[in-house]
Parts: structure tokens; sequence; C-alpha cells
């Protein structure tokens, strides 16, 4: 006797340009997969964490008054997927997981966290049967001096 | 006494789901009872209780709380014999059940202890903390779990996706409430509780089952209790690793549960039907179901649930998880050993004159010699639940 619900799953087997394989925790306590592909942009925000002036006694020698104290760079990755209409529900979950992960490795699986930006997804022309759907992640912050 | 009058738990589906999301409130109803009353009876201008028992320092003149149903009443004790108690009479407290009665000035400083046990990834409850309440006047406290759980939770991916069904911890596990009360500068043992369930999520506003994750908790009695996700058809992708989250739920305790996968091609027509048979050890947790893979290129869609062959099968890991049960820890070759040990060091400093309870480490003593021989077979393992560790 049947205990669980039949969950049909789609099998997608064809080949994929610049993959990029999420996974993440849904409300329920579940966890969701999806490989975004096509087009992937990179992108890099940075942010400047103060600077100070020192001071010169000869200026004939100085390199310059200004010194900086630190920076923040955080890369941004977008990832577009042409999708099926019913698999958008699904996906929208993703802007308000409290946990999404980047596969780096897959023996052993290894993840990293990630981002996805506020209110960063988009659906592209939903008339049709599949829409291609954007989202932008903001990977971990590289760590600099200061 | 303290017990249990209210838990979250709900019937869904004719079957008790004790599974609950652990961001949102767990909350139970601790009552005090003090002595129940057997009898009550008019005698002149008094009320005389017949009591199961009488607190030692209760005597005339201090203030009991008499409950029943929604009636409370503070009552002033005119005299104390035996277990037979007299109160001046009063007509609200004459009539209807028999109730029960708290010794509120005579129990100095009552108190409730709730201590909150997980069970780690060995069948072990540990202690996660303690909550201590006091009672109100219809002797009932009231205990919330929940931030106590969140601790235990982690919302990071931990599955290797290396074996077909695997219990996470981190994403939902079990529970146990142990109560215990104080007075007197008194601090009384702990009863121990029933067994609960948290999975780290949340309910939606008006869902049908509140904060209880009802419709996810499969059942053997209901064919359509959910998957843990959101998607109405989830995609594989061929060669990345996937899972399924379910709860694999204490309802399914002695049942061999099996994967039931229906491989379809682009038609809808069937290419082949599998089924393989889930660990059971990993049972009362939230679980991960990876599915068969490796399939025919022709495979497009796929079916896939949990079904039970409705075969009752003995499951000795762990008890029916609703009393306890979940503190059963099967017996290791090395607490044989470590009992053996102990036995010879009793033997040794006292004589075996001193060694009270022969008859556990006699037994002991024979499991022990058979180990070192070898001689200990399968049939005896199993049914002592020795395993090989």
């Amino acid at each position: 006797m049947r205990v669980t619900e039949k969950k049909t799953i789609k099998v997608d087997g064809s080949c994929k340009s610049s993959p990029v394989y999420v996974s993440w925790l849904n409300v329920y306590g579940g966890r969701e997969h999806w490989l975004f592909d096509k087009i992937q942009t990179k992108s890099l925000v940075t942010q400047n964490g103060g600077s100070y002036e020192s001071y010169v006694s000869n200026i004939t020698s100085s390199r310059g008054f200004r010194n900086e104290i630190t920076k923040v760079a955080r890369p941004l990755l977008s990832v577009t997927a042409m999708v099926d209409i019913e698999d958008i529900e699904g996906l929208k979950t993703i802007l308000y997981s409290v946990n999404v992960e980047m596969l780096v490795s897959q023996n052993p699986v290894k993840w990293q966290t990630i981002f996805p930006q506020v209110g960063s997804f988009r659906i592209n022309d939903t008339k049709q049967t599949k829409a291609t759907i954007e989202i932008t992640f903001e990977l971990a912050d590289i760590n600099i001096q200061g | 006494m303290i017990t249990v009058t209210q838990d979250p738990s709900i019937l869904v589906n004719g079957r008790r789901s004790k599974w609950f999301p652990v961001h949102q409130p767990i909350s139970f109803t601790l009552q005090r009872r003090d002595a129940t009353v057997r009898q009550r009876y008019k005698v002149g201008n008094e009320i005389r209780f017949k009591l199961n028992q009488m607190s030692l320092s209760a005597k005339a003149g201090q203030t009991v709380t008499y409950v029943r149903n929604s009636v409370t009443v503070d009552l002033v004790i005119t005299s104390v014999t035996g277990i037979y108690l007299k109160v001046a009479f009063n007509p609200i407290v004459n009539s209807g059940v028999m109730g029960f009665i708290n010794f509120t000035d005579a129990l100095i400083g009552h108190y409730i202890e709730t201590k909150v046990s997980y069970i780690d990834a060995s069948l072990i409850k540990r202690t996660i903390g303690t909550v201590k309440t006091k009672t109100d006047s219809f002797g009932n406290s009231k205990v919330s779990v929940q931030e106590l759980l969140k601790t235990r939770c982690d919302n990071s991916n931990q599955f290797l996706y290396n074996v077909r069904n695997k219990k996470q911890l981190n994403e939902g596990s079990g529970f146990i409430l142990d109560t215990r009360e104080a007075f007197n500068n008194i601090v009384r043992p702990y009863v121990a509780g029933n067994s609960f369930y948290f999975a780290n999520g949340s309910k939606q506003l008006q869902d049908p089952n509140g904060y209880n994750m009802g419709e996810f908790v499969p059942k053997l009695n209901f064919s359509d209790n959910k998957f843990l996700s959101v998607f109405k058809r989830p995609t594989y992708f061929v060669g990345y690793p996937f899972s399924l989250s379910f709860i694999y739920s204490d309802l399914l305790l002695n049942f061999q549960i099996q994967r039931k996968e229906q491989t379809k091609d682009i038609n809808g027509s069937v290419i082949a039907n599998t089924t393989d048979n889930l660990f059971s050890a990993e049972r009362n947790n939230v679980n991960r179901l990876m599915i068969k893979q490796s399939y025919l290129s022709t495979v497009k869609t796929l079916d896939i649930w949990l079904e039970s062959t409705g075969v009752a099968t003995t499951d000795n890991r762990t008890g029916n998880g609703y009393t306890g049960g979940f503190t059963f820890r099967p017996l290791r070759t090395r607490d044989i050993t470590t009992e053996l040990e102990i036995t010879r060091f009793h033997q040794a400093s006292f004589g075996s004159a001193q060694t009270t309870s022969t008859t556990p480490f006699t037994r002991n003593t024979e499991i022990g010699s058979m180990i070192k021989n070898g001689e200990l077979t399968e049939i005896v393992r199993t049914k002592l639940n020795v395993s090989q560790s």
C-alpha cells in the first residue's frame, strides 16, 4: 500500500552550457535543486572601506597623500534558465530561502553558500509554454587586507 | 503529579501527527495535581474531602486550591486527619465531578521543570536545556520548546548524496520532554515523557493543520502524504546530485517501506518498474531520498513514491517512538566487556559474595566468554541485540 503521493520527476539529460547547480532550503524544511544554464554574467561590486591621509614630510620623494584602509569586493553571478511555466512557482521560492548553496565539487559533493539578490527575479515572456528566468546571486566576498 | 494535558499533536486522516515546524510555537500544557479527590461530602457546616494522598506539611489555616473542570476555588483548611481534609462549606465546591486539590500553601516555592532532550545520531537521548515554570490557579502551566529545538537545526545541506535514504538530524528529528516538580527545597526525579518530532520548516497562514506537519507525515492508511518539495514536478538534471526530502515518520514503525519508481518515455509509456527497500534505521527523522539514477536515455519522466509491503516486520532498533521508546539503545560488545570488567573488579575487591545482583553479571560473563571464544552466533546476537561495533 502506498504511503506517499506519486511524485513525477522530469528527467533532463540535455547538454548544458555554462551550468550553475544550486540547492536551497524550502519553507517546508526540504531541499530543492536546480541547474541554471545558458547566459551567465559575472560582475563585481566594490566599495571603499575608507581612506586616510598621511603626513608627508618630504614632498619631493612622497608617493602620495592618500592611503586605503580596506575595500569590499563582492562577486555577482547572473544566471538564467529556460523553464516550464509550472516550474516558476517552485523556482520563485529560491528568493526567500534562508539557505542557498552552489555546487562547487561533485566528488565529494561540496557546496558554497550564495545569496540571491533581493527582488532580482524576472520572468520574460510568460505567454509561451516556456519562460526564461534570470536570477542574480551574490557570491562570497573576496577577503582583502584591512 | 505532573501530567501533560495538552500537546500540539493532531489527528490527520485518523492518525496522530506528532511532527511540528520548529520555527513556530510548539506549546505543551502541563498540569499539577497534588491530590485527587476520592470522596466529597457535607458534614454540618463543613465539606469533607477524602484524598488519594495528603501532603505531610498540610495543616489547618493553610489555603488549598480546589480545581474541577472550569472551576477553581481557594479554600482554607479547618482540619487535617490522615487523608481527610475539612474546609468551610462552599456550595460551588459541593457539586459536579470530584476534581483535585493543590496544596498551594503547604508546598512552598512549587515549580515545574521541563527538560527538553533530542536524539543524537547513535539514538542516545541528550539534553538541550530545561524550562522552569509556575502554575496558574488551575494548576496549569504552558511550556514552549521551539527556541530550544531550533538550536538543533542547521540550514545548510549536509547530505552527501551517496545512499538511498538517510536521516538528516539538522533538518528534523525527535525530541522528548521530561518533567519534574520541586517544592519545599525538594527536587523530585524526572518523569520521562513522550517522543515528539520537529522539522526545520514553517507553515503558512490558514493552513488546515495549523502548526503541524500533518500532511507531510506518511501514514499507512492514507496514500497521498506529501514529499517536502514545493515543485509540482521537480526536475532531475542527469549527473547532478538530486534528492527528495520526506518525513520518515514514526507511524511507519514495524513496516518495511520501499521506494517505488516507474520510468516513462516521452509518450508516457512505461519503460521499467523498480522496487528498493528503504533503510528503516533512518526512521523518526526527516530523510533524503535519492532516485535510482542511471536511466536509459529514453526516460523522460519518472513517478516515484513510497510503499509499504503491508507485512509487519519486527524492527528492534527503536520503540514505538511515543512513550520514550527512543531511549532504547542496542547493547554493544563494548558495553558488555565494560560490565564484565566491572564484575571482575567487584569480585576481586569484595569477593563474589558482594556482587548482589549476580544474575545479569553471570549472564554477561557468559556472553563475554562467548565473544572471547568466538562462539557468539548470529542467532544469539540477534536475540540479545548485540551488534559488532
